[in-house]
């Protein structure tokens, strides 16, 4: 007897107690401002930049900071909440049919006999219940089931719809660590790199390292040192102070015309090129060497090479210019010509055969067949140094006549061009 | 919640309705038990012989009568003899079974004697 109440109590909680369905969605709304954070990340890196002013070369080092650097995003952030509940309309629905009929029982009672049912009794000796009192019962109770349910249903359909709070958000929309907080350097200074002793360190204060030509004749370094720690150099820069230290010799050295009367064309050509670098630097004092210069390339019949001289870029853009007049194999049938190194002097030529030595940093023993000839190469030029020992190679070259080095009588070949060959 | 509580009250209440008068309550005994005459040893319990179930019983007690009141046994002690009567269904028309008339008989011997006329 007793589950009946517990029953429609537990019906009517499990409806009017329903708790709301809630979806939330983030939208992102317009951006307000866009701003930068910098942040110290506590290291330092140190950068030297190079300034050639004849007879001045100045370093300047400067240490940074590393500083990690966001740029962030400041926008509106809409947060939408949207309420509903999915059985709002079948408690409405279920609660309004339940209350209807159960407020109809209780309205029609009159109409419904109020005699007891005498066909039976029941285990208490009690006769059963007469109909008005059965369609009270069912009034009331589905009266009971279905107000609170039609209110539920009421309520959270009031309650549905949406929400939206709106407020402040930032995000980072790139993120790059840079040099900031430039000074110059202070500390002791050392020279790292090139051959023998190292220069004398040097305390610099102010971040400036001023070295004169006359310095640097006696100098020789690849980079710096503050306090232990390298300095970065673009390649430019380490192109000019290259530069610069080699133009420190070239333009230090005695030059009158009867010395260079007596150098032989390549020789000068080799200078006059050196020389010409040279202008790159800002008053170096260059112009009276390159007229000297020229005047013994006229007095020896030669001019010097044409400022619009082809620039040669590639073994074929050698071919293309000079036009071999021979092609010396190990199986060439010309090869005997090479014997007689004088004759061919000044003829571009074509050689292919091995790499045997290397009498000095410049000059070159390559094997052709049975005959060996001494290559000069163009230590500027960057692919002189690529080839080691017995490997084969190809070259575009002038013949520049027969050459005594050591014990070693040799047609020596200008190299204009030379690669590996297969 | 009062509404609650009120709809089942009303539930409750709506179940059952008014006491029935004695001679209501043991005319529904004697229907029961003549239903189940042909049990063994009720017919002689009942000492009824080949006389007519019902008229006889309802002779006997007296509970024919609209102003029958129970005195011995009681209304309560009449209840609960019927009980295993009822047990099944309180429909007048469903028969007792015979093991059920037998519950009644060991255990209540006093509305056995009472429908005895003894």
């Amino acid at each position: 007897m007793s589950w009946k109440p517990w029953v429609a109590a537990t019906a009517a909680l499990v409806v009017g107690c329903a708790p709301m369905q809630a979806e939330r969605r983030v939208e992102r709304g317009p951006v307000l401002r866009t701003y930068a954070k910098e942040e110290v990340l506590g290291q330092r890196t140190l950068a030297a930049t190079a300034e050639a002013r004849w007879p001045k070369l100045t370093l300047r080092l400067i240490t940074s900071d590393v500083c990690r650097l966001e740029q962030r995003e400041e926008y509106v952030e809409n947060t939408i909440t949207e309420h509903y509940e999915p059985s709002a309309a079948p408690a409405i629905s279920g609660g309004a049919a339940n209350a209807a009929v159960g407020l109809g029982l209780l309205l029609a009672r009159p109409l419904f006999s109020n005699e007891p049912d005498r066909d039976a009794i029941d285990r208490e000796g009690r006769y059963g219940a007469s109909s008005r009192k059965i369609a009270t019962g069912w009034g009331v109770a589905l009266v009971s089931l279905g107000v609170p349910s039609l209110v539920t249903g009421v309520v959270q359909l009031l309650r549905s719809g949406e929400e939206t709070q709106t407020r402040k958000a930032d995000a980072v929309v790139s993120l790059r660590e840079e040099a900031c907080h430039p000074r110059p350097a202070t500390g002791t200074l050392e020279f790292a790199g090139g051959p023998g002793a190292p220069p004398t360190p040097r305390t610099i204060t102010d971040g400036v390292l001023e070295l004169t030509a006359d310095e640097l004749l006696t100098m020789s370094f690849a980079g710096v040192l503050i306090d232990g720690e390298p300095a970065a150099m673009s390649d430019e820069d380490q192109e000019l102070v290259s530069t610069f230290r080699l133009c420190s010799r070239v333009l230090a050295e005695p030059m009158t015309p009867e010395a260079l009367a007596k150098e032989d064309v390549s020789h000068l050509q080799l200078v006059r090129k050196r020389v010409v670098g040279c202008k790159a630097i800002s008053g170096a004092p260059a112009e009276d060497r390159l007229k000297l210069l020229d005047a013994a390339l006229a007095a020896q019949g030669s001019a010097a090479p044409p400022p619009d001289e082809p620039e040669i870029n590639s073994f074929e853009d050698a071919v293309a210019a000079h036009k071999p007049a021979w092609n010396f194999t190990a199986d060439s049938e010309d090869l005997a010509r090479l014997e007689n190194a004088e004759a061919l002097r000044g003829q571009a030529v074509v050689l292919r055969g091995v790499l045997e030595r290397r009498e000095e940093q410049n000059i070159a023993v390559v094997r052709v067949g049975e005959v060996r000839v001494l290559v000069f190469l163009d230590e500027e030029r960057k692919w002189a140094s690529d080839f080691p020992k017995g490997s084969r190679v190809e070259l575009v070259g002038a013949v520049m006549g027969q050459q005594q080095l050591g014990e070693l009588e040799a047609p020596l070949v200008r190299a204009l061009w030379m690669r590996p060959a297969l | 919640m009062r509404l609650l509580v009120l709809g089942s009250l009303a539930w409750l209440l709506a179940c059952s309705g008014p006491p029935a008068p004695d001679a209501a309550l043991c005319q529904d005994v004697v229907t029961r038990l003549c239903q189940a005459r042909g049990c063994p040893g009720l017919n002689e319990q009942l000492a009824l012989g080949t006389q007519d179930c019902q008229g006889t019983l309802l002779g006997r007690t007296a509970c024919g009568e609209e102003e029958f009141a129970f005195s011995e046994p009681s209304r309560e002690r009449f209840l609960f003899c019927r009980q295993p009567l009822v047990k099944r269904s309180t429909d007048p028309g469903k028969a007792p079974t015979c093991e059920e008339v037998a519950t009644v008989v060991k255990d209540c011997p006093d509305v056995i004697d009472f429908m005895g006329g003894r």
